[in-house]
Formats: C-alpha cells, sequence, structure tokens
C-alpha cells in the first residue's frame, strides 16, 4: 500500500492505494469519488469493459491528481482512473495498475529488513525512457 | 465532504501511517477508518458517514482515510 493525497476540484482526500503491477489500468472505488469528491458517477461517460476481482463491469474515466512521495522528495501526477458504473462491481480497494504509472515510475518493494509484508517500503525512481516506446507497440518477432 | 479550507499536514499525515501500519485492524475489517493524530477518530460501514463524523469534529487538518479490507487482498 502506498500512502497517497487525491485531489479533485480542490478537495483533497488522503489516503493509501494497492500499487498491483498485475493490473493494466488504475481503479478507485465509488465512494471517494462519489461522497469525498461529490462526482455523480452516472452522468460519466462509459469508456471501456475491464475484467477484475470483482468480474466484468462497465467503467466510466475520472482523471485525478495524485500527490506521493517522501518530505525530501514529493511527486505529483495526473492519473486516469476507471470508476465502475456498476455499484456491486467497485474492487475491495483502490488500484494503482502499470499504465500511466509504472511507465513514469520504476517500482521496487523493499522487505530487507521485515517479514511482514505491510511493513516493507515502496522505493519509487522516476523511470529513464532510452528506447522509444512507439518502436515497441507490437509484439517482438522470436527468432528460431 | 471535507472543506478545501482545511489543510494537509503532510508530517503528521506520515506520523499517522506509519502509526496505522503498526495497528491490528482486523477489527476495522470491511470499514472505513478516519484516522487522526495517531487515533481512530471515526469508523463506520460507508465513507459518508466517516466523512460526515469527521466534519463534526472540527479538526485543523484533513485525517487519513482509508478502507479496511476483508481478509488478505489478492489481485
Amino acid at each position: 500500500m502506498l500512502r497517497i493525497i487525491l485531489t479533485y476540484n480542490s478537495i483533497d482526500f488522503p489516503t493509501w492505494i494497492l500499487v498491483d503491477s498485475g493490473a493494466d489500468y488504475s481503479i478507485i472505488r465509488r465512494e471517494i469519488v462519489e461522497d469525498a469528491f461529490g462526482v455523480d458517477i452516472s452522468k460519466l461517460k462509459k469508456s471501456g469493459e475491464t475484467c477484475g476481482i470483482t468480474g466484468k463491469t462497465s467503467v466510466g474515466e475520472i482523471e485525478i491528481e495524485m500527490k506521493f512521495g517522501t518530505s525530501r522528495k514529493k511527486c505529483v501526477e495526473k492519473i486516469p482512473f476507471n470508476v465502475s458504473l456498476e455499484s456491486s462491481k467497485d474492487p475491495p480497494v483502490s488500484l494503482l495498475g502499470r499504465d500511466p504509472f509504472f511507465y513514469r515510475y520504476r517500482v521496487d518493494f523493499r522487505m530487507g529488513y521485515t517479514d511482514d509484508p505491510s511493513l516493507g517500503k515502496f522505493v519509487l525512481y522516476p523511470e529513464e525512457h532510452k528506447r522509444n516506446a512507439k518502436k515497441y507497440k507490437k509484439p517482438l518477432k522470436i527468432k528460431k | 465532504m471535507n472543506s478545501p479550507k482545511k489543510s494537509i499536514d503532510e508530517k503528521q499525515l506520515n506520523s499517522d501511517y506509519q502509526w496505522l501500519v503498526m495497528q491490528g485492524l482486523s477489527k476495522y475489517s470491511g470499514q472505513w477508518i478516519a484516522v487522526h493524530d495517531k487515533e481512530v477518530i471515526a469508523r463506520d460501514n460507508s465513507l459518508k458517514a466517516v466523512l460526515k463524523k469527521v466534519t463534526k469534529l472540527q479538526l485543523k487538518t484533513i485525517p487519513l482515510y482509508l478502507r479496511v479490507p476483508e481478509g488478505s487482498v489478492t489481485t
């Protein structure tokens, strides 16, 4: 879990989020969008469908500013979050998936000093893009 | 809903988070909680109710909100 501050419409909401390298996209719980930020989810346009631990669900999209880091290094990113348009299909926690977070940051999780996963620490580095991402859009050919 | 006038105290949030991860949270399983000054100041099944309780407390800074998942989280 990563401690973050979400900001939308000048409303700050400090919380934690599960950093999930297994998720393609990020998803935020409906209550945060509705009750903390006052957004009417029924007015969100359907942006697609996603398949996760709660099954297949229609999602809308909302861009939220996310602050994280330490007192020495603070980072601010705008993250497009999916929101389930079906109340019964909300994930148990909000997830920070690969696109675009893992494109922007190299994520390291350290447990060298603890065997308790809840006490491990995230170490994040801004990702260096040494190669052109467009070149690697298609699957690489495997040489025989 | 939080008033935008309330400030964020990053130092406080960090110390509350560090305190929180050392606590047993199973008693809050499935609930939203608000943490301020190393204390759980509100808990409820809905975030709306927790936000309402926190508003009544008239804190100077915004607390840390989180939903404690039921059991382990596996994605």
